[in-house]
């Protein structure tokens, strides 16, 4: 199919890194809709600590800490995908 | 290994640059170009994220006749004097990497993969992303059409028209009515008319108490009923009186000569009139040969690919896609989707599962927010809502403030995520 290699020939051209995959980054993009650069009541992820936003996406996950909306925003996150997305917020910071 | 790749690029290149890529300019560029056509909550996300995203290897062509976006989101919150007008605009220099068209589309050749620009000229494309927002339905409120507009504003798609209606609401004489005629479903923004309904609530409790608010829809229920009706009762008392179509509402007529209503009949004088038409997708998406008979553009859930065209893709509220209301939240979800689908194919890869979401957030009074929302998926060919929360009725004073402070910190980063973060 056309489709196929075209996506290969173009492929090819970038740098090692910038294929797709279901990276931090790519998961990150569903947070930042809400989560700025600054907020109050939306903090800011980038330069948390990787323990606890792991502690808060499990907590959340589980019903165990209060708030519909990041309940179901955890809700289909895998534990590989919360690790690596802890990960990801705290090498964002400062 | 790298060596075998790096020769069966140059075969691959030079067979696809000879045979697969349909347009000269890119053959003569090397890269596949995607076309943009609307630079709102849906485009201007596409676009940036493609280009943000891609390295460079996909051209990015963003086609907006505006210099400047007047987001609606956000814009009743400024009518009811909680924020200014003027933050509500947003430029497009934060859009690194995209190149801009300050043109009208008017026009698009699915066969010759073209689209016309109203100043004359033509952009071709591999890959053609549509996101116009609506237009009204033409007849939809007998009486009313655009060039009523000055007398009975809709104040919906943004510009200048919400700072009309306001005018008019500060111009009142004491006592007055505000009517606000609803839309039927769907429409952009559920919540909508009844967060403006709220905001005028708002604005004449302060400066002229004894004025009415009518509102007339066409439907029997709407978004977030129950929270809307208990905030108007402990905040605007006797203020808000709401009409369904057991009283005629679905056949409203309206005279904006004479700023008259005919409901069932009987003529209703009216001092400012909100008409909310209904709507149907951004007229280039119908121009294009891709909407049915609903007005909107079927599209597949798994990326929002339109039915009738593989090589074009509409999103936000001009696409039909299940069951995501027509919201900038939503559309700004879509257009992640959207560019991990098209960097999937432009440029190689596996795009990651489609994992869509929502929020809406409503103000009724100051500090008194809610909120809906819901995750999606694709599932039985459609976008198809999973777990959902929404607001209660007799939440604490407390946690409305707290979802009024988040819709705030929302809008901000919303803002930056769409038109990235040199916009003002
Ligand atoms: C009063 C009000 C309040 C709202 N509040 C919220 C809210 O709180 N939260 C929320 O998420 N959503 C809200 N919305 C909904 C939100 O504004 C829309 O759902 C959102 O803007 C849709 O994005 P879009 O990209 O589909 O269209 P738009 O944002 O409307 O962008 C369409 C763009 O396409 C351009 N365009 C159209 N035709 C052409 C053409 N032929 N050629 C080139 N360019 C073209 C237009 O100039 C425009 O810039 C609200 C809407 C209203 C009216
Ligand atoms: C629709 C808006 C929205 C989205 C999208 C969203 N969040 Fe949240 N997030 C919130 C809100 C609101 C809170 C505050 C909730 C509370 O009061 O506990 C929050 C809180 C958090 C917290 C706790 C922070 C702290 O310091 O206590 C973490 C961690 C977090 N979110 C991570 C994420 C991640 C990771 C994503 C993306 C997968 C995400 N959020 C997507 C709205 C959102």
């Amino acid at each position: 199919m056309r489709r196929g290699i075209w996506g290969v020939a173009v492929c090819l051209l970038i740098p090692a890194g910038m294929g797709l995959a279901d990276d931090a980054a790519t998961l990150a993009q569903q947070c930042v809709t809400c989560h700025g650069a600054e907020g109050e009541a939306i903090p800011p992820l980038a330069g948390l600590p990787e323990a606890d936003v792991t502690a808060a996406l499990l907590a959340y996950r589980a019903g165990e800490r209060p708030d519909a909306l990041m309940q179901v925003v955890a809700k289909r996150l895998s534990d590989d995908e919360i690790a690596a997305l802890a990960a990801y917020f705290e090498g964002l910071g400062p | 290994m790298r060596e075998s790749i790096s020769l069966s690029r140059r075969q691959l290149l030079a067979l696809s640059g000879a045979a697969l890529l349909p347009a000269p300019m890119v053959m003569a560029q090397g890269r596949p170009r995607v076309v943009v056509i609307g630079g709102g909550a849906g485009g201007a996300t596409v676009a940036r994220y493609l280009a943000k995203d891609s390295g460079g290897a996909i051209e990015v062509v963003l086609v907006e006749p505006a210099h400047r976006y007047d987001s609606c989101f956000f814009s009743n919150i400024a009518l009811g004097g909680f924020w200014e007008f003027s933050a509500l605009g947003h430029g497009y220099d934060g859009l690194a990497g995209v190149q801009l068209v300050q043109d009208w589309a008017t026009g698009v050749d699915r066969d010759a993969r073209r689209v016309a620009l109203g100043g004359g000229g033509s952009v071709s494309y591999d890959r053609l992303v549509i996101a116009p927002g609506i237009d009204f339905v033409e007849g939809a409120v007998p009486g009313w059409d655009v060039a009523s507009q000055q007398a009975m504003p809709h104040a919906y798609k943004g510009g200048s028209q919400i700072r009309v209606l306001k005018a008019q609401i500060e111009a009142m004489r004491e006592g007055g009515t505000f009517a606000l005629i609803a839309p039927p479903n769907p429409y952009r923004c559920p919540p909508g008319p009844y967060e403006r309904a709220s905001m005028v609530a708002h604005l004449l409790t302060q400066s002229n108490p004894t004025a009415k608010i009518l509102i007339v829809d066409p439907k029997e229920s709407f978004a977030k009923q129950a929270l809307f009706e208990e905030g108007w009762q402990n905040h605007y008392p006797g203020m808000i009186t709401r009409i369904g179509p057991d009283f005629g509402a679905d056949t409203v007529e309206v005279r904006p000569e004479t700023m008259e209503l005919v409901i069932d009949g009987e003529v209703e004088a009216v001092d400012v009139c909100n008409v909310i038409p209904a709507q149907q997708a951004g007229m280039i998406a119908a121009q294009a040969g891709l909407t049915d008979e609903t007005g909107w553009a079927p599209v597949r859930p798994e990326d929002m690919r339109s039915r009738l065209d593989e090589a074009v893709t509409v999103l936000g509220d001009a696409a039909a896609q299940g069951d995501m209301p027509k919201s900038a939240f939503a559309a700004n979800s879509q257009a992640k989707v959207v560019a991990h689908a098209l960097r999937a194919e432009l440029t190689g890869g596996t795009a990651p599962a489609p994992r869509y979401l929502n929020t809406c957030w409503s103000l009724i009074a100051a500090h008194d927010g809610v909120r809906v929302g819901a995750t999606y998926a694709p599932a039985e060919g459609k976008i198809t809502a999973l777990d959902s929360f929404v607001s209660q009725p007799g939440e604490s004073a407390e946690r409305r403030r707290q979802t009024w402070l988040e819709s705030v910190d929302w809008y901000r980063a919303i803002s930056a995520d769409i038109f990235g973060s040199s916009s003002s």
